[in-house]
């Protein structure tokens, strides 16, 4: 037999030991770490691109759209502000509400609330499962339609283009509380829509 | 006694004693090691920071689009007012720098003239309890103070009434008396604070005429 064959000391068996230990406790941290930012990363980009189509969904309809000034309860006095829900005549004629919904039926999430579109009386999520909406206002002005008249005066309602301005709050769902992220964004948009 | 090496007397019998590794050898093998390591982790830690700048970059960019659209929507309205299109976009004390403030009662918009800067602490974006973004000239109460500043910079754009020359003039100036003001070039800059504390801009221009 060519070598040594007296096998290992102990000394050397705790030594190996010790280094495979110390070897494997690092690379298994640096995997459940890479695992977790993954997941958070995958929560974020979630949460942006959810806001990002809302955001542009809104701004679309209200660019090419007008605003529903009937469908506004008590119109008569104006919108109350900050309004809940947005209500949208669109350029192809459909009645939209932008609001933020409740129902576990329409919303991918179950239980939480989601920012959804009521599409001629059939209602769907604008948001994917794990987003949840934690607040949505919009500003509409002018408070009363500026692009009809009143029988009575035959003034018109208001003499100012159209302009929504929406803000949003989501949250992330998560698993552990730093898996949470919450974002706001605002914008606002103008109709380009000219009557008169 | 070292670990690493075996005592010449155990391995007499081989023509070559296996001389175990040199501390060379060691240091070299423990960078490697470490230099993998280390790269994962900024690797790991630069993904996350990269998702985040963009999810201020939405932010920013919504912030950005929102003060060119309040200036187009003031133009509209003065349309609709049958007054003269530059009404409240331009000011009289020929101030270019200008803040779009929204009335949170009446949900009105305006443009503000008062001496302001990118950098400067009233160019500051507050967000208020109820999730809107604001602008003021003091903080209003219960709002939080957010990485964002905005302003906008309204120059006018002066047409040669006989050639039909058109120009941007910028700073303090106005139109010539050969010259009629023919629109508004609007800068909208949105300044953020990414994460490590540097400053980034993000400035989008909209040139905004007399006619639909």
């Amino acid at each position: 037999m060519i070598g040594d064959n007296r096998g290992l000391t102990l000394m050397e068996i705790l030594v190996v030991m010790g280094i495979f230990s110390m070897t494997v406790t690092v690379t298994s941290g640096i995997f459940l770490l890479s695992n977790q930012a993954q997941r958070r990363v995958l929560a974020l980009s979630t949460a942006q691109s959810d806001l990002r189509f809302a955001m542009e969904a809104i701004v679309r309809e209200v660019r090419g759209g007008q605003i529903d000034y009937e469908a506004y309860e008590g119109s008569q006095g104006g919108i109350s502000l900050p309004t809940p829900r947005l209500l949208i005549k669109s350029a192809s004629g459909n009645d939209l509400e932008f609001y933020s919904e409740s129902n576990p039926t329409v919303c991918p999430s179950g239980a939480y609330r989601c920012l959804a579109v009521n599409v001629n009386g059939v209602a769907q999520s604008l948001t994917s499962p794990g987003v949840l909406l934690e607040k949505l206002v919009f500003y509409v002005s002018p408070g009363n339609d500026p692009f009809t008249t009143n029988p009575a005066s035959g003034l018109y309602g208001a003499n100012a283009q159209p302009t929504v301005t929406v803000a949003m709050q989501i949250r992330t769902q998560g698993p552990k509380p730093q898996d949470v992220f919450i974002m706001n964004a605002q914008t606002t948009v103008t109709s380009r829509v000219y009557v008169r | 006694m070292s670990i690493f090496t075996r005592s010449p007397e155990k391995s007499t019998t081989t023509k070559k004693a296996p001389r175990g590794q040199s501390f060379i050898e060691a240091m070299v093998a423990i960078t490697v090691l470490i230099t993998a390591v280390s790269s994962a982790l900024a690797l790991v830690q630069s993904s996350i920071t990269a998702t985040r700048v963009g999810g201020a970059q939405i932010v920013a960019a919504n912030l950005a689009r929102e003060g060119l659209e309040v200036v187009r929507s003031l133009r509209d309205t003065n349309w609709l007012q049958s007054q003269s299109f530059q009404v409240g976009l331009v000011d009289g004390g020929g101030a270019k720098a200008a803040r779009p403030l929204l009335n949170l009662e009446s949900g009105i918009w305006s443009v503000s003239f008062a001496s302001t800067a990118l950098t400067s602490a009233n160019a500051a974006v507050y967000l208020t309890t109820s999730g809107v973004f604001a602008q003021a000239d003091a903080q209003p109460t219960g709002s939080t103070v957010t990485p964002y500043n905005r302003v906008l910079t309204i120059d006018h754009l002066c047409r040669d009434i006989s050639t039909g020359d058109e120009r941007v003039v910028g700073g303090a100036a106005t139109c010539l008396v050969s010259e009629q003001l023919a629109g508004l070039s609007i800068t909208s800059s949105v300044r953020y604070r990414a994460i490590g504390g540097s400053y980034r801009t993000l400035t989008i221009e909209e040139r905004l005429y007399d006619w639909r």
